[in-house]
């Protein structure tokens, strides 16, 4: 029972993951469940849908389907769907029930690949993982494979970047990826991909010639990693949160943009000659908590940081890399943790999502920063890009 | 990495015959690794002198995620590496969901990476009843099928079963069915009845492993007959199946 929510709603599962990262891609995505799986996506975890459409279906997995495993009806029913809509890419997308009874949901891929000489891929999600995991998989299936299918060399094009780890599911309606994006336009840095919006296998395949890659969540850094190994492309993680630290990030962006090695500027620590050293010491003295993602957590650490002088403490949610964190700073799993993390004395301020508020026995000062996996919709008004901006 | 499956009706002598080819394929200086995939978790008991090694599914059970390697992987005869999935008690629970939870926890403790073997074997129960039991012959898992029978009709049946499921399989690339291995039950016109079917299956006989006592003999003292009996007639059987397998396969020594 330890992970029980009774007061926060489920958080965001890793295949909204996979279709959230799917989204801005030409592809006919099949979610294969009864459909509850497929509203959760469409209804909460979607933030796309007052701008632009995307072919998502439900296979309506039904008692009999799963008790014969019949893997050929579901095959039919893309076949059929294939008739209306000429996509690029097929993905078929796992559920509780398909993980639980096996259904192997690459090789159902692989058969209507085969069939139709579309390139499918299959997700074994599970609906028990969160939604990092689903970005980091369609990442691996389908922007890897690309870029891997492709025989162009990359050549490498100065002062361009791709924004990878971008998905509304972090970053909701806050317009953080747009200012993002202009914000390095403005410093005389071109925005290649982000992987954001209308993105086509010609466009993943671009991706190489970019001199940096921004990690901008944890969901992005396996691919940055890969594509360092494979092209040679470095890449700095973390956003330019705060007046003053982006200039600090910036300043990081431009010195592995002139050839210095990665940077994980993400924890604060990493930047130790620019914003001094946030010390590992056996107690430690930070008395703000912010909660959320781990890569924009840090960023705000970071802004906070520079501004103040004072030191915060990050808890992870959804998602974790221990490279990235501080001696204090953990992961949560449970809402029990989180409620524990939020009611300790030493914290005096907290910075997360307004639904953790419900979790406070007593008050605190809070700082909202909504996380579209927690709150959905819940958070819209609230939600703001902190791009260039004094974070709290 | 080569990697097999071997798959046969409950009771003709799978596991036997698995573990033997493990110590024979041992024997000629390959690191191996057997996952006995099957709840009664008794494959590998012949190459651990009988010992009952805690299954994959109980470790998960009691140990979450603290659960190492070295807790569900035993060294037996020869430095083989010997892995039971385990399962439910009969009558309860999912055996093939057993099955999957149990491959998953192998591959995110990264067991083939890290001990990096020359050939795996999956000793797989019975029939393809299900997904989870198709599990060691679909993508990533076993390259090489062979299938364990008499000349019995129950057992050629079984067989049979398997072939069309691996058939089924053929569009999505996986596992070839590479032949089916004999283990003689001495009944009349054995190796007829079996060729017969193997034409029928489009398949053909790996092996024949005549019946000899020589495995009752070495079972007896919980080992296999290349382990406890090397000099005997048996043990050279179980050798040239070794060989026969690497060259179906085509592996190269």
């Amino acid at each position: 029972m330890g992970k029980l929510c009774m007061t926060l709603p489920p958080f965001s599962p890793d295949y909204s993951g996979v279709c959230s990262a799917l989204f801005p891609f030409d592809t006919l995505t099949v979610l294969h469940d009864a459909s509850g799986c497929t509203g959760n996506y469409t209804g909460y975890d979607e933030a796309r849908w007052f701008r632009s459409r995307s072919p998502i279906y439900c296979s309506g997995l039904r008692e009999i389907d799963a008790i014969l495993g019949d893997d050929e009806k579901l095959i039919q029913k893309i076949l059929y769907a294939l008739e209306d809509i000429k996509p690029e890419m097929i993905a078929v997308v796992g559920s509780p029930v398909p993980m639980v009874i096996g259904t192997d949901m690459e090789g159902i891929a692989a058969e209507i690949e085969n069939r139709t000489g579309i390139m499918a891929v299959g997700f074994p999600t599970t609906g028990i993982k969160y939604y990092p995991q689903g970005i980091a998989m369609v990442y691996k299936k389908v922007v890897q494979r690309i870029l891997e299918e492709d025989n162009t060399q990359a050549v490498k094009e100065e002062n361009t970047v791709n924004i990878l780890g971008a998905t509304p599911i972090d970053f909701g309606r806050s317009g953080t990826i747009e200012e993002l994006t202009k914000f390095l336009e403005e410093n005389g840095i071109t925005v290649r991909k982000t992987l954001w919006e209308n993105v086509k296998k010609s466009d993943v395949v671009q991706l190489k010639h970019a001199a940096c890659n921004i990690v901008v969540s944890n969901a992005g850094i396996e691919l940055a990693e890969y594509m360092e190994k494979e092209y040679g492309i470095p890449y700095v993680t973390g956003l330019p949160y705060g007046e003053k630290y982006a200039d600090i990030w910036l300043a990081e962006v431009k010195k592995v943009l002139t050839g210095e090695t990665s940077k994980v500027s993400s924890a604060a620590g990493a930047n130790e000659e620019v914003l001094g050293s946030i010390k590992d010491s056996a107690e430690s003295s930070a008395k703000i908590l912010i909660l959320g993602e781990q890569v924009q957590c840090n960023s705000i650490r970071n802004a906070i940081f520079a501004e103040t002088g004072e030191n915060c403490d990050v808890a992870g949610i959804c998602g974790w890399d221990n490279r990235f964190a501080e001696a204090k700073d953990t992961f949560l799993e449970s809402e029990a943790e989180i409620e524990q993390i939020l009611n300790a004395d030493k914290y005096e301020c907290i910075i997360g999502d307004p639904l953790y508020k419900d979790l406070l026995h007593t008050d605190k000062k809070f700082c909202v920063h909504p996380h579209y996996a927690v709150s959905s919709k819940l958070g819209n008004e609230e939600t703001r890009s902190l791009i260039g901006k004094k974070v709290f | 990495m080569l990697k097999i499956a071997v798959y046969g009706k409950g009771g003709i002598g799978k596991s036997t015959t698995t573990s033997n080819l493990s110590a024979a394929l041992s024997d000629l200086g390959l690191k191996v690794m057997q996952i006995g995939c099957d709840p009664k978790a008794d494959s590998t008991k012949n190459l651990v002198s009988g010992m009952k090694i805690p299954t994959v599914l109980n470790q998960i059970k009691e140990k979450g995620k603290n659960i190492k390697l070295e807790d569900i992987v035993f060294k037996g005869y020869g430095n083989t590496l010997c892995v039971e999935a385990g399962g439910p008690t009969p009558g309860i629970g999912c055996a093939g969901r057993g099955i999957i939870a149990a491959f998953e926890e192998l591959e995110r403790l990264h067991a083939y990476e890290e001990y990096q073997p020359d050939v795996v074997l999956y000793d797989v129960l019975g029939d393809v009843v299900c997904g989870g039991f198709a599990m060691p012959i679909r993508g990533g898992y076993a390259d090489h099928v062979f299938v364990v029978s008499s000349g019995e009709m129950m057992s050629l049946y079984a067989a049979n079963n398997i072939a069309s499921a691996i058939k089924s399989f053929g569009t999505r690339g996986y596992a070839k069915f590479e032949g089916l291995i004999l283990n003689s039950r001495n009944i009349e016109n054995e190796l007829e009845i079996v060729e017969k079917a193997a034409e029928e299956m489009e398949t053909k006989i790996v092996k024949v492993l005549p019946r000899s006592g020589e495995v009752q003999l070495a079972e007896a003292e919980k080992k296999t007959v290349v382990e406890a009996l090397p000099e005997s007639a048996m043990a050279a059987e179980y050798r040239d199946l070794a060989k026969q397998v690497l060259e179906v396969c085509g592996h190269e020594l």
